[in-house]
């Protein structure tokens, strides 16, 4: 097979591999190799069946779209998201929120702890992030220590407050080392929402929370930066007298 | 103005004069809201205008969001996008429509124009200018919401035409479009379509509503009131759901409906 050589690395690591069970004529030890050294359950169903061709091509896509030390959306994932994202904000008109966020002195931690540690703290991170985000939130590793996060639906009042928790509970987790020594940890965090009824681009939304994530770390680190919203046009109390039910009584 | 702080709205917008008299009668379609039926109204409103006997543009100045190639089910090879760049002539991106009107289609190839740009407010304004002697009427159909793009493209037309139907949403982002239309820019009439009314009046009762609204929030600030000019309403008929399901306008297979009426009276009222 092609990709031969990629894989190398992994199987390597691994068991030699058993034969896969008769698959159909379907040349896809490589890939049950793959999905078995992930961790991931055996596809069910008869070999060959389409039911188990689908529960294979079903685990290869799940394998694809994670990045493997973190078990995040990987950048592949996270562009194909993004990309649904703009498409419906753009029709619907929800607010939704881009986060860029990056671990401060990354490096720092890598050159004195060593590489496992710096893995370490990078598992810890992911696990911070998606435990303060909703589940509907995606969560995605985009880079060596740079994470980002689509929050669908957030309201532009909440965007500071679910940065500022995210950069709390970062703050608040030290890292224990296997050596007992630990290890504090800051992030720092840029937003931007996505523009509104408009039709825009991945690249852009990023590009602008990346921007404040720049702000950000030129502004000291452990830090977190929206892009600034508007007010919104229409106040609360305007609301009221839009609907004031002594003219709509027939709704609902 | 306490409660308007600061908009989304691009400063420069605000400083767009009134078009010249050759400009006076292209109307900007609007809603606040998406799904609220503007694409239809506009589309529907076009064949009208074109049954009284008035040569009726329709441009698409949602920049290729507007769906109005879906509603009229016209997909064409010369779009606005290859007027912009210069590879075809305006008259070839013009089609003649259904309803017996012609269009101008964004097609989809406009994804890069999502801000508007001192170019796209250039080619916009030349292409308005462009058709607008040639029509007795030119439509254009604009996004939903407030955003940049929306707002000049109204500050381009001589009326606005603001869609909206009873729900809540629907009035608070119609609430919001006139506001911010009354506030940032030159003053311009703006009509209203109800549109999907459940009961006749309704029409009524939503510009009263609104208009109430305006009374004790922006026009307190204004030195020429606001004043809501109320064409018609349209009825939630299910001769409307058919036309827009087999793409056609209501105005063309259903022509005697209630919501056929109703578009032929807005239509007349929009002429005088």
């Amino acid at each position: 097979m092609s990709s031969r050589p990629a894989l190398r690395q992994a199987t390597d690591l691994a068991e030699p591999a058993r034969v896969a069970p008769a698959s159909g004529g379907l040349n896809v030890e490589q890939a049950l190799q793959l999905l078995e050294l992930s961790g991931l359950p055996a596809p069910a169903g008869e070999p060959g069946s389409t039911v188990w061709v689908q529960a294979v091509l079903d685990a290869l896509v799940e394998l694809t779209s994670r990045d493997a030390m973190t078990g995040l959306a990987n950048r592949r994932a996270f562009d194909l998201a993004i990309a649904r994202e703009v498409d419906r904000v753009a029709r619907s008109g929800e607010p939704a929120l881009l986060l860029a966020l990056d671990i401060d002195h990354f490096k720092r931690v890598n050159d004195t702890w060593g590489h496992a540690a710096g893995d370490q703290v990078i598992k810890a991170v992911a696990t911070a992030l998606t435990d303060s985000v909703r589940p509907m939130d995606l969560v995605a590793r985009i880079g060596g220590e740079e994470f980002a996060i689509i929050l669908p639906n957030c309201a532009t009042g909440f965007g500071l407050a679910v940065a500022e928790r995210i950069r709390r509970r970062v703050e608040n987790m030290p890292v224990a080392l296997p050596t007992g020594q630990q290890i504090a940890l800051t992030i720092s965090a840029g937003g931007a929402f996505a523009p509104q009824w408009v039709r825009s681009t991945p690249a852009l939304w990023l590009e602008r929370a990346d921007q404040q994530l720049y702000l950000a770390k030129a502004q000291g680190r452990n830090l977190v930066r929206l892009e600034p919203t508007s007010q919104p046009v229409v106040s609360n109390e305007e609301k009221q007298l839009l609907f004031d039910t002594t003219m709509f009584q027939d709704f609902e | 103005m306490s409660t308007f702080a600061s908009s989304p709205v691009d400063p420069s917008v605000a400083r767009i004069a009134v078009p010249p008299a050759a400009l006076r009668r292209i109307t900007a379609v609007t809603s606040g809201k998406g799904g609220v039926g503007k694409t239809f109204v506009t589309a529907n409103l076009a064949a009208a205008l074109a049954r009284l006997g008035r040569r009726v543009l329709v441009l698409d100045a949602d920049l290729g969001l507007a769906n109005i190639d879906v509603v009229l089910n016209l997909f064409p090879k010369i779009t606005l996008h290859d007027v912009f760049t210069g590879r075809s002539s305006l008259a070839d991106a013009i089609l003649p429509a259904p309803g017996g009107f012609s269009v101008l289609l964004a097609g989809s190839g406009m994804v890069e124009y999502s801000r508007m740009t001192p170019e796209i407010r250039e080619q916009l304004q030349r292409v308005v200018a462009e058709v607008a002697p040639k029509y007795d009427h030119v439509l254009l159909d604009t996004g939903a919401g407030i955003s940049d793009v929306v707002l000049y493209t109204i500050s381009l037309a001589g009326e606005v035409l603001v869609v909206a139907t009873p729900e809540p949403t629907s009035l608070t982002d119609a609430y919001a479009t006139i506001k911010v239309l009354a506030t940032t820019q030159t003053r311009r009439p703006i009509r209203l379509v109800v549109n999907q009314v459940r009961k006749p009046g309704e029409g009524r009762t939503v510009r009263a509503q609104l208009q109430a609204v305006v009374d004790r929030y922006v026009n307190p600030g204004l030195s020429e009131p606001v004043r809501l000019d109320l064409l018609g309403e349209v009825p939630s008929d299910p001769s409307v759901r058919d036309a827009v399901q087999r793409r056609q306008l209501v105005l063309e297979t259903m022509p005697g409906s209630a919501a056929s009426m109703a578009m032929l009276a807005v239509a007349g009222k929009l002429r005088a």
